[in-house]
C-alpha cells in the first residue's frame, strides 16, 4: 500500500512551522523540575514511613510493656568508692581514646574523598 | 541494536542521569508533533500536547518494559494524550460510518492515491486527512510518515494486526469520499 504516492507526499510535506526553536531546552528544564521534584516526593515519604514505623514500633513497646509484661526497672546503684572511682576513670580513659580514633578516622576518610574527587585518575 | 542502546539509556536515566532524556526529546519531539499536529490542528496545542506526553513518558518511564520499541511506546502515550484533548475541547470528527465504502472498488482508490503530480488533488487530499476521526488519522501517519509497520501501529493503536489491516483500507476509502464529495 505504501505505493500511494500521493498519500506518502501529502502526508510527508512539512505543513506547519514545526516546534518552535527553544521548544527542547524549555522541556528539558521542565523534566529537571520534575525529577526533583520526585526526588523531593520520595524523600518526604522515606521520612514518613520511617516516622510512621518507629512510632509504631514505640507505641508497640509501650503497649507490650504496660500490658502485657509485667516487671518493674531496677537501674543499677553507683557506688562511689575509691576502687570504682579508678575504674570510672579507665572507662572514661578508654571512651575518650575510642572517641579521638573515631574522630580520626572519620578526618583522614573525609579528606581522601575530597581529594579522590578532585583527581578522579 | 538501536532499542538496546535506548533500553541502556533508559536505566541510566532511572539511576539519575536525567540530562540523557534529551537524546529522546531531541530524537523524537519533531514525529510526535507531526502526529499530534495531525489530530489537534492548533500549534500552540499540538506544542502543550507534545510537552505534556514527554512529561508523561518521563513521569511513567519505569514503567516501560521494553517488551515494544520506545517510540511505539511514545507514540500511544502521545495518541492517548491527542485523543484526550480532542474530548476535553469536543472537537467533533464527521462520521462517514453512513457511506457504503464496499462499493467503491480498491483499483478507483489505488489510481487516485498514486497520482502525486496533482496539485489540486494534494490539496484536497490534505484537507481530506483533516476531515477524518483521530484514529484514521493517526493511523495514515503512523503508516506513511513514520513507515510503521502494521504490526507497531497495531501496538500504538492497541489493536489487532488484521483490525489495522482493515481500518487502513476503510480509511483510504474514506479518503476516496471526502475527495470526490
Amino acid at each position: 500500500m505504501i505505493q500511494d504516492r500521493a498519500l506518502t507526499k501529502v502526508i510527508k510535506s512539512e505543513r506547519t512551522a514545526g516546534l518552535s526553536p527553544d521548544f527542547n531546552s524549555r522541556l528539558m528544564n521542565r523534566v529537571c523540575l520534575e525529577s526533583q521534584k520526585q526526588t523531593k516526593r520520595s524523600s518526604v515519604l522515606g521520612l514518613c514511613a520511617i516516622s510512621g514505623a518507629s512510632l509504631s514500633l514505640i507505641s508497640l513497646a509501650i503497649y507490650l510493656l504496660k500490658d502485657y509484661l509485667t516487671f518493674s526497672f531496677h537501674l543499677p546503684v553507683f557506688l562511689l568508692s575509691r576502687e570504682s572511682l579508678a575504674l570510672y576513670g579507665f572507662s572514661f580513659y578508654i571512651a575518650f581514646l575510642i572517641f579521638i580514633l573515631v574522630t580520626l578516622d572519620n578526618y583522614f576518610r573525609h579528606k581522601r574523598m575530597i581529594k579522590k574527587q578532585d583527581n578522579p585518575a | 541494536m538501536e532499542n538496546t542502546d535506548e533500553i541502556i539509556y533508559i536505566k541510566r536515566i532511572l539511576e539519575g542521569e536525567v540530562v540523557l532524556f534529551s537524546y529522546f526529546v531531541e530524537r523524537y519531539s519533531r514525529p510526535i508533533h507531526t502526529l499530534i499536529i495531525r489530530i489537534i490542528p492548533t500549534k500552540e496545542d499540538a506544542e502543550e500536547l507534545t510537552q505534556d506526553t514527554f512529561l508523561k513518558a518521563y513521569r511513567k518511564l519505569d514503567t516501560f518494559k521494553g517488551d515494544c520499541t520506545f517510540s511505539t511506546w511514545l507514540y500511544r502515550i502521545a495518541y492517548n494524550t491527542a485523543v484526550s484533548a480532542t474530548r476535553k475541547k469536543k472537537i467533533v470528527f464527521r462520521g462517514l460510518e453512513d457511506y457504503n465504502l464496499e462499493a467503491i472498488s480498491d483499483e478507483a482508490v489505488d489510481l487516485l492515491l498514486d497520482k502525486e503530480d496533482d496539485e489540486n488533488l494534494l490539496q484536497r487530499l490534505d484537507s481530506a486527512i483533516d476531515k477524518l476521526n483521530v484514529e484514521d488519522k493517526t493511523l495514515i501517519t503512523l503508516y506513511y510518515l513514520e513507515e510503521k509497520p502494521i504490526s507497531e501501529v497495531a501496538a500504538v493503536l492497541e489493536l489487532t494486526p488484521d483490525n489495522v489491516k482493515v481500518k487502513l483500507f476503510r480509511a483510504r476509502k474514506k479518503l476516496f469520499v471526502l475527495i470526490n464529495s
